[in-house]
């Protein structure tokens, strides 16, 4: 017995010990700590996908041409750029003291070659925005001019990280896609110092940053496994920031002294699918195809209810496939062409369309055939399932049956994509900055790719194809508009809200937050935060 | 309740009246056993109570609602949808004990085919069974009923499925053994010798010798199906459009309610599952010592 | 030796069935060979994602898939991950060891406080001693580990603030030495082991008692009481080196249900182990790290269950005598 006394002595002492050690054991660094769901997928710049990676990114290149907080271009890496009159001609001055992060000059041959090895081996994540590229010179060390083939609105707007040319030369672009980047060399304002995968991520100050040192010592992001753990940690204090916080958290978290939560337009919305192939290879519900029954459907949904019962009220209703964060690209329908909530008018459009209410007072068509469908949802997304909860009560109402099935993620896909077996889907379509990839997911061409509607419309390919092209943006408008409204009408897609970014940053720690980014303090594709933030102690 | 020694049984579920009685004698002496089957009657209560709930209680609250400690109006506060957090636990309590009776059902019958063929045929078809008992027992219970969870997609049915199949190998271990020793006896060698049939050996003489002994450990068995539906259900793998203690715990947790000190979500739905698994390990023992009495407990 | 040999083809048998399972398993699951697995974005090209899956492999029929999968794992080459597109072998490397040492540390605890006050429980039947330890065996028995965990956060972590809520080590930290760092791991360490202790301590609380209460109203015990030998030499020459028997039993059987514990822990307290490696990457189809994982895991338990029957056959005083 003994022996268990002197254990447990032992065993206290340590813990009293490892405490006391503790506490008194944080470095005087200036650790800016945030926290995140999920992680970096890669740093590898031709394969990174999320958000996540992006925000890294940030850090440690840097880009031609910046985004400000209101995602308007700002000069980066190029201090001035001009364009010649027919847009063809664009030509960008360098800054003159930029350093990579192992020393050597950034020139104006890392702009030429990182430009040149996308363009060569086709690196997909960047085709777009190199597409209409024809010619790069370099006059002298600190101007780079870009030919394009025809006047591209992409030269102002392009998340092309610069990479040095001395490092990447040597690289067999075979292999550039599957090499893992441990020990990225950019010319950002920090640099990677450590990564565990999957734990945190570790940035220090760059000492030569050609816009001068940022004001903290280190960056660190934690990957989080679940939203409650990394809440708790923002609440003590173990991280300074987190972006993404689910809404009854944030309902309760604006009154704790020392956090400052913020609301931003984000450019993410959830969504109903609608599969409306019409090929007899889809395993879709045929009566979907009429377009009557979907419009009943919109008619049907209650988008204002959905919102304040999922996200408590944050975030806006839903309708056209551009989201409001866009205000110059959103068309918001008016007058005579919205279809808001109205039951009794849903009813109606079923009606008489031959729609009559069977014995269970679900509708069925001539043939007898109900309007039943089946709507899959992850299982993992509490608040898409309240929504389809909802929804299910709500089309109840006009007669439409709703089976509701709840499924992983991956089965959701597989379902969608590979076999077009669904009905309705509903999922979350998050972080895309570009209105020009959104409207391309409903081209015939994206059918058994990215188009998970199975809408097919000539007249709406045509316009597509013709905005790529349309310099001005004006004109571009007025095409971007009609193809909202073609889409509105037709309904492949049901917008039902468009989500807000919920972020929590304290403010007893740090100064200096950019929460006037037009996406938040943090991951906003400005970075702008890092550039300026500083120790509460320490004004700059 | 069954003669062993003189073989009398007929079958293996007559229960004549007089032996009700004994056994509640017998059963009445073990303490825990008493207050055990005490707390799952109330459960059981509990739960056939949430069946005449107005729906209102588990609908999606109003919004000002959420994440309210206990209160007049909701006297175990609310959830981060608003609800009232009494009327989920009792709801839960269907769908834990629903999930918990079946799966074990299912988990004791393949146990005990399993178990009564390997023990009776013995052979190569014996090594075969006890070979599968070994790969089920070497993979980690959960990580297997995660893969299968997934495999099949969350839904009610395919939880209690998962579950079931996957926590028959103590039941086959334990029948095994049982078959293994009553095929020796005498009585068994005399309808042998008189030409029974294997499946009229098994059906009137291992059976009902191996069900006393089954009965017990499926009740325990119940127990470690709560713990396993909590688990599953608390990984998000549980069916989401239901209510359980396991999925209270998991939004509790997921929505940060744990976060944030919501001790009312926290407490209520795991305390739940202790007193559940606690209820039915002591009715298990209890019923283990009066229906299978063997070294004396002085 | 003998039992070496003789239970070896038993065990390879088993690790071959699981390589088979291992490998159908999973890419039995919806949406497991799609090409989404290596890159989920809309942006890449069909070409990029069929070069994609030649690196992989993926592009080459299902036998001659499962017939290189055979002689890679042979060789010790568990594949590339999907998701991190680095050997598994790494990303495995990298997690076993925190997870060795939270289970390791325990289930070793566990052990020794669950025969240490086993014993005792044993020793004083009928006192407080024995009702307290048994009653707070079945709770513990009761309790889900992740909620015990949950509950340990909130009273420790937020409300006491203690301990931090997550991690190994504090992220980001540079530890001016080994013994700090090392006093870095012990506070995180400290609530998920305790709370996994708790949860294991009361099987082997509870099994340790009823051993050593069977084998302390055996005969060679009176015997031994008899010859008037101390209760100390009684207890460690005797009863309790037989009374570990089941313990050992025990301990191979639960090795399963550990892993299961350690996913939830791992979960509760974000510690980087390979339980939180395993549930995400069954949900994002990760299956070379999923197959890596689970293999790992069944040569590791079938290699303890052989440890415990060669330790139960060398215990077991039948067979001494």
């Amino acid at each position: 017995m003994q022996r268990l006394y002197t254990a447990f002595l032992t065993a206290c002492m340590c813990l009293l010990l490892s405490s006391c050690v503790a506490a008194a054991r944080y470095s005087n660094r200036n650790t800016l700590r945030i926290g995140w769901n999920g992680d970096v997928d890669t740093l590898n710049p031709f394969m990174a996908t999320e958000s996540q990676s992006y925000e890294a990114f940030r850090l440690i290149y840097d880009l031609l041409i910046g985004f400000g907080k209101n995602l308007e271009p700002v000069p980066d890496l190029a201090r001035s750029w001009e364009s010649s009159h027919d847009g063809l001609k664009w030509t960008y001055h360098l800054a003159h003291n930029a350093r990579w992060q192992d020393g050597q000059p950034v020139t104006s041959a890392d702009v030429k070659f990182t430009y040149e090895y996308i363009i060569r081996n086709k690196m997909d994540l960047f085709i777009l925005y190199v597409a209409a590229i024809n010619k790069i010179d370099t006059p002298d060390p600190y101007t780079v001019v870009f030919t394009c083939k025809t006047p591209s609105v992409l030269m102002e707007q392009i998340f092309v990280p610069i990479l040095p040319k001395h490092i990447w030369e040597k690289v067999d672009p075979k292999t550039a896609l599957t090499r893992e980047d441990d020990h990225p060399i950019g010319s950002g304002p920090f640099r990677l110092a450590e990564w565990q995968k999957n734990r945190y991520m570790k940035f220090t100050a760059n000492e030569s940053y050609f816009r001068g040192r940022p004001h903290i010592d280190d960056v660190v992001f934690v990957a989080f496994a679940n939203t409650n753990t990394m809440m708790q940690a923002l609440r003590l204090g173990e991280i300074q920031a987190v972006s993404g916080i689910p809404p009854p958290l944030f309902r309760l978290l604006k009154q704790e002294p020392g956090i400052k939560t913020i609301v931003k337009p984000s450019n993410g919305f959830s969504q109903l699918t609608l599969n409306v192939w019409s090929s007899p290879k889809s395993k879709g519900n045929p009566l979907l195809r009429d377009v009557r029954v979907r419009q009943a459907m919109v008619y049907g949904i209650d988008k204002r209810r959905l919102l304040d019962i999922s996200k408590l009220g944050y975030g806006d209703i839903g309708s056209t496939i551009i989201p409001k964060m866009f205000p110059f690209w959103h068309w918001e329908p008016a007058g005579k062409e919205r279809m808001d909530y109205n039951p009794q008018k849903a009813r109606q459009i079923l009606e008489d369309a031959g729609y009559h209410v069977g014995p269970d007072s679900i509708r069925v068509d001539k043939k007898g055939r109900p309007l039943r469908f089946r709507l899959y949802a992850r299982s993992g997304a509490s608040e898409d399932l309240a929504t389809s909860q909802l929804i299910l009560e709500q089309l109840k109402e006009v007669g439409i049956a709703i089976d509701l099935r709840t499924v992983e993620k991956a089965t959701q896909d597989n379902y969608i994509k590979d076999n077009a077996d669904f009905d309705l889907a509903i999922y979350s379509w998050g972080g895309d900055s570009d209105p020009n990839f959104l409207l391309s997911l409903f081209t015939t061409k994206q059918i058994k790719n990215w188009n998970d509607y199975y809408y097919s419309n000539p007249a709406y390919d045509k316009l597509f194809e013709q905005q790529q092209h349309l310099i001005n943006r004006n004109e571009r408008r007025k095409v971007l508009q009609q193809m909202q409204r073609i889409i509105y009408h037709d309904a492949p897609s049901i917008v039902l809200y468009y989500d807000s970014t919920l972020q929590g940053f304290r403010t007893d720690k740090f100064a200096g937050w950019r929460d006037d980014q037009v996406e938040g303090a943090i991951m906003a594709l400005g970075g702008l935060t890092y550039r300026s933030i500083y120790p509460v102690e320490r004004k700059p | 309740m069954i003669d062993v020694q003189h073989a009398t049984v007929t079958g293996p579920l007559e229960l004549p009246r007089r032996r009700l009685a004994e056994f509640w004698q017998a059963y009445r002496k073990n303490r825990r056993g008493v207050w055990g089957l005490g707390a799952l009657l109330f459960l059981i209560a509990a739960a056939l109570l949430s069946l005449f709930l107005p729906a209102s209680f588990t609908h999606t609250g109003a919004v000002a609602d959420i994440l309210q400690p206990p209160n007049w109006r909701h006297w175990l506060g609310t959830d981060e949808l608003g609800r009232d957090v009494l009327a989920l636990v009792a709801t839960g309590a269907r769908t834990s004990l629903l999930i918990g009776i079946t799966a074990s059902l299912i988990s004791v019958i393949v146990g005990t085919v399993i178990g009564v063929s390997a023990g009776y045929y013995g052979g190569w078809i014996d090594e075969i069974l006890m070979r599968i008992t070994d790969i089920f027992l070497v993979l980690p219970w959960l990580v297997l009923m995660l893969t299968l969870a997934a495999l099949l997609g969350p839904s009610l049915f395919n939880i209690i499925v998962v579950i079931g199949l996957t926590g028959w190998t103590g039941t086959a271990r334990i029948v095994r053994s049982q078959t293994l020793s009553i095929k020796e006896r005498p009585f068994v060698e005399r309808s042998v010798a008189l030409g029974a049939g294997d499946l009229y050996i098994i059906w009137h003489h291992i059976l009902p010798n191996v069900f006393s002994l089954i009965f017990a450990n499926t009740v325990l068995v119940i127990a470690v199906t709560i713990l396993s539906e909590t688990s599953l259900s608390f990984l998000g793998m549980g069916d989401p459009l239901r209510v359980s203690w396991g999925s209270m715990l998991y939004h509790a947790f997921d929505s940060g309610a744990a976060a944030l000190g919501a001790h009312w979500y926290l407490l209520p739905p795991g305390i739940c599952v202790v007193v559940a698994v606690m209820a039915f390990t002591f009715v298990g023992q209890a019923l283990d010592e009066v229906l299978n009495p063997r070294v004396k407990r002085s | 030796m003998t039992f070496l040999l003789s239970r070896l083809p038993r065990a390879i048998f088993t690790i071959f069935i699981i390589l088979v399972i291992n490998f159908f398993l999973f890419r039995l699951m919806p949406g497991a060979n799609s090409d989404r697995n290596l890159v989920n974005s809309p942006r890449f090209s069909a070409e990029t994602k069929a070069q994609l899956r030649k690196t992989f492999g993926l592009d080459k029929p299902l036998g001659t898939q499962f017939l290189v999968y055979l002689a890679n794992t042979a060789r010790g080459r568990l594949g590339i991950s999907f998701a991190q597109k680095r050997p598994v072998s790494d990303i495995i490397r990298e997690k076993v060891g925190p997870t060795l040492l939270l289970v390791g540390t325990a289930e070793a605890l566990a052990i020794v406080l669950g025969m240490s006050l086993g014993a005792l429980a044993a020793w004083r039947r009928g006192t407080w001693w024995d009702i307290g330890a048994v009653g707070f065996s079945l709770t513990m028995y009761s309790v889900p580990t992740f909620w015990l965990g949950i509950l340990m956060v909130s009273m420790f972590c937020v409300g006491l603030r203690a301990f931090p809520t997550f991690g190994m080590v504090v992220p980001g930290e540079v530890h001016a030495s080994s013994w700090l760092y090392a006093m870095d791991v012990i506070h995180h360490m400290f609530l998920p082991v305790v709370t996994l202790t708790l949860v294991l301590l009361g099987g082997y609380l509870l099994i340790m008692k009823e051993s050593l209460t069977g084998v302390l109203a055996e005969d060679y015990i009176t015997t031994a009481r008899a010859k008037g030998l101390t209760d100390s030499v009684i207890l460690s020459r005797h009863a309790l080196p037989n009374a570990m028997l089941p313990m050992v039993t025990l301990i191979a059987l639960n090795l399963g249900f550990l892993m299961g514990g350690a996913i939830e822990i791992e979960t509760v307290f974000s510690w980087p182990g390979l339980g939180r490696l395993m549930f995400e990457s069954l949900q994002s189809r990760d299956f070379p790290v999923l197959q890596g994982i689970f293999l790992i895991i069944t040569i590791m338990v079938v290699l303890a269950n052989l440890l415990a029957d060669w330790l139960y056959l060398v215990l077991d005083p039948r067979v001494k005598a």
